[in-house]
């Protein structure tokens, strides 16, 4: 059985259905990617596994943590699971951080409230956790506060606090897309060390398709709040089945540093993400889709063949993979 | 570096910055600069978060006066100089923020942010019809013109930002940072419509940026600033095939590349 399993898992807030009956598993040790453009659904997909969802938002289906499904579980429950065998890394740290509580507070908060730990010792171990997240001189930046860091660094701090109480599952939310370059590369370093050594889980939600192909396994793409397409990483890379994974391949890979030249028109996909409730009846991507044909008004039957999924009634194929319905 | 006139000649800037701590020291954000950017350049000025590259754009947009040292336009110094002569300089330099969010005025309808620099440059047009072009140039429906920047995504947002800094008729438009907060897709987007309005409206464009990739695409010319200091400059194909310094060379091997097996361990992706 899959660490992490989402069944069926959908975000309701009022009549909008926001993410719709998505499926996903996460076995110890495995690192997926959830991609998509914002406004997908991907960040309500975690945080609907996390329990986090803001007011007024409703979780249904299934998400089992190790058989345990948390959705149908208490609130007490799930603030037992949430920071000690689930941790989340936000994408702004800025304003995931306090900004007046001191950084070794922060770190050592999650000890205390999961694990019981005094003030001090508390502390204690939020320099440890400040020097596996490479900080070079923890005793000194326990003491200081979000502001005083970069955006680097209180990323790394965030990664701490996450990591602290040994969590089975990381989810990770862009925790690198407000950082420049360079510092992007040492925080998913960082990450990818991390989960190496610990053996968790890692769910990293991204929209540039790059990133998730250097640190993941497989790859999960979503479009207008459901899971279009799923696979390996290799498999997705070398031969994406969905219209939109395709293109988002083909805009990552033109817009990556090996491939583009100057001046060329870049590939991108026609039109917008519609805002919430304004996607089209059936594919949600029908509209912005250069394959659609007439069956598309028809929300598309998920389709499995040993570690694929997909949700197309016009695919890109190569190689005309037999696909069966699911179960 | 291309063979019409000078657009913007930096010679010796020094940009330091005092605090009024009494512990802090000053902050030198820029240290001894000087390259210059011709008529019809791209010219990409890359480097990391405190590197000096918005202290640049702040003073190359005269919003800012340097420590030391001189930024001339077209032959002209402007830093330290009276708004009433800037007006003309005013009105053929124009930005592009990285974040429309908060560059945009919240209860404006995108008529009057459109209309706004007309208006305070006394450009003699007729409002509505300019409005309806620039729309048009940035592939927007003129029916935006009554709405709200927050009724936008962040991608349609920023068409508006380049839409008003396109109002004036500029011919040097400076871009910091205008698609890393975009995603994939509608970063490509704007860049495509970069291109375009470059090329249309003959502007000599300065991009600031940390992404390689983007610059690669976008511009013909580098500046390199890391700490203040400009550590390599050359012809973005050059500086891409031989990089000299450590930090160029870093900063082109950090961006993130796709790869069909990770490559961390080089395990290719699993079958259950």
């Amino acid at each position: 059985m899959p660490l992490l399993r989402v069944r069926d898992l959908s975000v309701t807030s009022g009549s909008l259905t926001l993410v719709n009956g998505v499926n996903l598993e996460v076995n110890a040790g495995e690192r997926v990617g959830l991609i998509g453009e914002s406004g997908s659904g991907k960040s309500l997909t975690a945080l609907a596994i996390a329990g986090l969802l803001g007011e007024g938002l409703r979780a249904s289906g299934e998400v089992s943590l190790d058989g345990e499904d948390l959705v149908a579980a208490t609130e007490r429950r799930r603030c037992e699971v949430r920071g000690s065998r689930i941790a989340m890394v936000f994408q702004e740290p800025m304003s995931a951080l306090n900004p007046t509580r001191r950084i070794g507070d922060q770190v050592g908060e999650t000890l205390r409230i999961h694990q019981g730990l005094s003030r001090r010792s508390a502390e204690k171990a939020a320099v440890d956790l400040l020097r596996r997240v490479e900080f070079a001189d923890p005793e000194r930046y326990v003491r200081m506060y979000p502001h005083e860091l970069s955006g680097g660094q209180r990323q790394r701090v965030m990664i701490a606090s996450a990591i602290s109480c040994d969590p089975e599952v990381i989810l990770a939310d862009e925790p690198t897309t407000a950082l420049d370059v360079t510092v992007q590369r040492r925080v998913l370093d960082l990450l990818d060390r991390l989960v190496d050594e610990s053996g968790c889980a890692l769910l990293l939600i991204a929209h540039d398709l790059a990133v998730v192909s250097e640190v993941c396994d497989r790859v999960v793409t979503m479009y207008g709040g459901r899971v279009v397409e799923s696979g390996s990483v290799a498999q997705i890379i070398d031969d994406p089945h969905h219209p939109y994974t395709k293109a988002l391949l083909a805009t990552s890979k033109a817009l990556s540093v090996a491939e583009t030249s100057l001046g060329t028109s870049l590939p991108s996909i026609p039109g917008t993400v519609p805002n919430a409730g304004q996607f089209p009846r059936g594919c949600p991507f029908r509209d912005r889709c250069d394959r659609r044909v007439e069956a598309c008004v028809e929300v598309p039957p998920t389709l499995v063949r040993d570690t694929r999924t997909l949700a197309c009634w016009n695919p890109v194929v190569d190689d005309e993979p037999v696909l069966e319905e699911a179960p | 570096m291309s063979e019409g006139s000078t657009i913007f000649d930096v010679q010796r800037v020094s940009k330091v910055y005092h605090t009024r701590s009494r512990h802090a020291h000053a902050v030198t954000a820029l240290n001894d600069v000087t390259f210059s950017v011709g008529e019809g350049d791209s010219m990409a000025i890359v480097g990391e978060s405190g590197s000096g590259k918005s202290t640049l754009s702040r003073l190359l947009l005269a919003l800012e006066a340097p420590t030391s040292g001189t930024v001339s336009y077209r032959g002209q110094v402007i830093s330290g100089r009276d708004e009433r002569e800037l007006r003309d300089f005013r009105r053929r330099v124009q930005i592009v923020f990285q974040d429309p969010m908060s560059s945009l005025d919240p209860h404006m309808k995108v008529h009057d942010l459109l209309a706004e620099p007309l208006r305070a440059l006394k450009i003699e047009a007729d409002e509505g019809e300019r409005v309806r072009e620039l729309l048009t140039s940035v592939e927007m429906p003129v029916s935006s013109a009554n709405r709200y920047a927050h009724q936008f995504s962040g991608g349609q947002r920023q068409r508006i930002a380049i839409a008003r800094a396109l109002g004036p008729s500029p011919e040097v438009l400076i871009a910091d940072e205008p698609v890393s907060a975009l995603d994939v897709s509608v970063r490509a987007q704007i860049l495509n419509l970069l291109t375009e309005l470059v090329h249309d409206f003959n502007l000599t464009l300065v991009f600031i940026s940390h992404d390689m990739a983007v610059v690669r695409h976008l511009c013909m010319s580098i500046v390199v600033l890391y700490r203040g200091n400009l550590i390599e400059m050359g012809k973005t194909e050059e500086l891409f095939a031989s990089p000299r310094e450590d930090y160029t060379k870093e900063l082109l091997a950090a961006a993130p590349r796709i790869r069909a097996v990770r490559a961390t361990r080089g395990v290719p992706g699993r079958e259950a």
